[in-house]
């Protein structure tokens, strides 16, 4: 065997480059092989390739010729529903998905999977009963984990999306996916400055993943809009009412003059919550850090 | 004679094929003196299937080619590498090869260099170096990288005398990065050129392999190779595939060629003097960090793509001895902001083919106009610009360790502002 001899073990040479992240070798290994040896993995290795190479169509069609061969294999099964549900196909990608799991009932990792999946078409109860089947195999799950602080999340709990995305990253800081949904748990909650804190030194590691996030908390803590923080905290609404209704009532129980001069500085103050962000958002992402 | 030289002659005379015994009898002789006893004991071992010669392996060939040192028999050791590199071994031969090597200069014989040959099993031929004969003068452009390369990599080699006085000498490793289509391999061959040393470019495709631990193997054949003919230019084209960042990897079987690059690039068990290894990559974030630190690639040098300058001289060269009329390649280089050598290619290629259909139409032969190159840079969209969307992530958050300054501030440039101005030709 010589090095380059990309004839001798074409599988292994691409696994190796996919290893790697490197798809076109690998579907160029591949083309120097057939699939009667090992159909199924090759057909699996040729799905994985296309999909890391962002084409879920080409990718959706290697797995469906494997299984055209072996209809029962789980890792084609799954390669196929996530090709599916990243083409937005959720009724496929959940069908394929069954067909994995009738297979192995019991496996946490697929039924979080499962129950990422309904929850994202908006089954939140079915989830939660995955969930709950997922913990019942394996308490210490760290996808159940994950898929509880979606749920959470999607629920709007956000102090317990918050808590649990805090128990993921004590298991593991570089947790990206755990990293990504802390942060947007907290920025939702408007808990800008310890959204910061987390994000950014994360994003140092996964800039491409969490760099729109890190750069977004940035924004958020921004000095020039510190005095937005009202607004960011408990949204337009509740502050517009809560404004005019202290306008009134120093209208009524104080002077007319002290009634405008708060009518004008909210006038001013919502003036600049209009101007100002947008153009510190161009500025930052302009200015690039 | 010591009784004890005697005796084993002695045995010597009943086992003539013995090539340990042999070597004993010479280690012997050379430590009471007998010089002349010893060279005639060395040109006994391997007598290419004369009777009563014993051909010695790996370890025995590399034995007696030190012991042929010793007894100041150059051109015997160098036989005695080249016999112990056609049996495999490769541990040692490049610092005894280098020994050999400037005793003969002393003498004024020939550099000779040991290069290995076929063999059956085991790792493949490793690669052998050529001599570029391209220089920076055929680098268009880039004239702030030749600078620095010239400074910090071609200077080390060609006057060696200053750079020891300040305690630096030449080798080290090197890595290029920048987006794809600059001119990074160019420049590396070119960097070759300039030192007027070997050049051995090791490909990705040479080095990975399906077999457990061959891929290591291929390396360090890789390395041996470079250090039997140093002074020379190791280049390792596309490094974020061969050290592709142990974090980021979705298995574990290509840790170890990590490793065993780290082992390479430290010289564990080897010596890496007058080894220059320059890397390429077009993603330094996915080389593993390791290799980043001092001692390994530890000056980094950016390829941005080619300025207003550069392309216009890249032009002229893709369209030298076509047949043209009013050509303004100085506008059009100004149009053209962030495009890449290949980018350039790719659009004097589409203008060149409009140019061919207008004569396949009229059947007249049209020469290539402006007009023509306007059109087909409608179609070109800079391939460059992904690249520097994904580096301004890192620029903004990964650049502790200032990796990226030199991005950062070419992020900050003309060519950069002209291209977010930029808006492509209509077309005709």
């Amino acid at each position: 065997m010589s090095a380059g001899d990309l004839s001798a073990a074409p599988l292994e040479l691409a696994e190796r480059y996919l290893e790697i992240e490197r798809p076109e070798e690998a579907l160029a290994a591949l083309a120097r092989a057939t699939p009667d040896e090992d159909p199924e993995r090759y057909h699996l290795l040729r799905a994985e390739a296309h999909l890391l190479a962002e084409r879920p169509e080409a990718a959706r069609d290697a797995a469906a010729l494997g299984l055209a061969v072996e209809p029962e294999s789980i890792p084609l099964l799954l390669v196929r529903s996530c090709c599916h549900e990243r083409l937005g196909e959720l009724a496929a990608a959940e069908e394929s998905l069954l067909g994995a799991l009738r297979q192995l009932p019991d496996e946490p990792a697929l039924l979080c999977r499962y129950g990422r999946l309904v929850a994202r078409g908006g089954q939140l109860d079915k989830a939660r009963r995955l969930l709950a089947e997922a913990r019942r195999v394996d308490p210490d799950s760290r996808e159940a984990a994950r898929l509880a602080m979606l749920l959470d999340y999607l629920a709007g709990d956000d102090r317990a999306a918050a808590e649990g995305g805090r128990r993921l990253l004590a298991d593991d800081p570089e947790d990206s996916h755990g990293v990504a949904m802390l942060g947007l748990t907290l920025l939702e909650r408007g808990d800008h400055g310890a959204a910061r804190e987390v994000v950014v030194p994360a994003a140092a590691l996964d800039p491409e993943r969490l760099g729109g996030l890190a750069r977004e908390a940035r924004i958020r803590t921004h000095p020039l809009l510190w005095p937005l923080w009202p607004l960011q905290r408990f949204g337009s609404v509740p502050v517009w009412f809560g404004a005019v209704g202290l306008i009134l009532v120093t209208g009524r129980l104080a002077s007319p003059r002290v009634s405008s001069i708060l009518a004008l500085t909210y006038l001013a103050w919502c003036v600049y919550s209009w101007v100002v962000p947008p153009l510190l958002r161009r500025w930052v992402v302009r200015r690039g850090r | 004679m010591s009784d004890r030289v005697r005796a084993l002659l002695d045995a010597l005379a009943l086992s003539p094929a013995s090539v340990p015994l042999r070597l004993m009898v010479i280690e012997l002789l050379l430590a009471e003196g007998r010089g002349d006893e010893a060279a005639a004991q060395l040109d006994e071992i391997g007598g290419g299937g004369e009777p009563n010669r014993g051909e010695p392996n790996a370890a025995e060939a590399l034995q007696g080619a030190k012991l042929a040192m010793q007894a100041g028999r150059l051109e015997r050791a160098l036989e005695l590498l080249e016999a112990a590199k056609r049996q495999g071994a490769v541990e040692g031969v490049a610092e005894l090869e280098r020994s050999a090597n400037a005793a003969l200069a002393e003498r004024g014989v020939r550099r000779l260099r040991v290069v290995r040959t076929g063999e059956g099993s085991g790792p493949p031929p490793a690669p052998v170096g050529e001599r570029p004969t391209v220089t920076f003068a055929d680098v268009g452009g880039l004239e702030d990288v030749k600078k620095t390369i010239h400074r910090r990599i071609v200077m080390p080699f060609r006057r060696p005398e200053l750079y020891a006085a300040y305690g630096r000498r030449a080798g080290g490793g090197v890595l290029l990065f920048g987006p794809p289509g600059c001119g990074k391999t160019l420049l590396a061959r070119a960097t070759a050129g300039e030192c007027g040393v070997p050049f051995l470019n090791v490909r990705m495709e040479e080095i990975l392999d399906p077999y457990f631990g061959q891929s290591e193997r291929n390396l360090h054949a890789a390395f041996e190779s470079a250090r039997a003919q140093a002074p020379c230019v190791l280049f390792l084209d596309e490094l974020d595939a061969i050290a592709f960042s142990r974090r980021k990897h979705r298995g574990a079987a290509g840790r170890p060629l990590v490793d065993q690059l780290l082992q390479e690039l430290d010289a564990i068990g080897a010596d890496n003097r007058d080894l220059l290894v320059l890397g390429a990559t077009n993603a330094l974030w996915d080389v593993d960090d390791a290799l980043l630190r001092p001692g390994r690639f530890d000056r980094l040098v950016f390829v941005p793509p080619p300025d207003v300058a550069a392309r216009r001289e890249i032009l002229g060269i893709l369209l030298r001895g076509k047949p043209q009329a009013g050509l303004d390649l100085a506008a059009l280089a100004a149009e053209t902001p962030l495009m890449s050598g290949a980018d350039l290619r790719s659009l004097a290629e589409r203008a060149i083919d409009r140019v061919i259909e207008e004569a396949l139409e009229g059947g007249a032969e049209p020469p290539l106009s402006q007009a023509h190159l306007r059109s087909a840079l409608a179609e070109t969209r800079p391939s460059t610009l992904e690249w520097l969307q994904r580096a301004r992530s890192y620029v903004e958050f990964a650049n502790q360790a200032g990796l990226y300054e030199e991005v950062a501030a070419f992020l900050k440039s003309k060519d950069v502002k002209a291209a977010k101005r930029w808006n492509p030709p209509p077309r005709a």
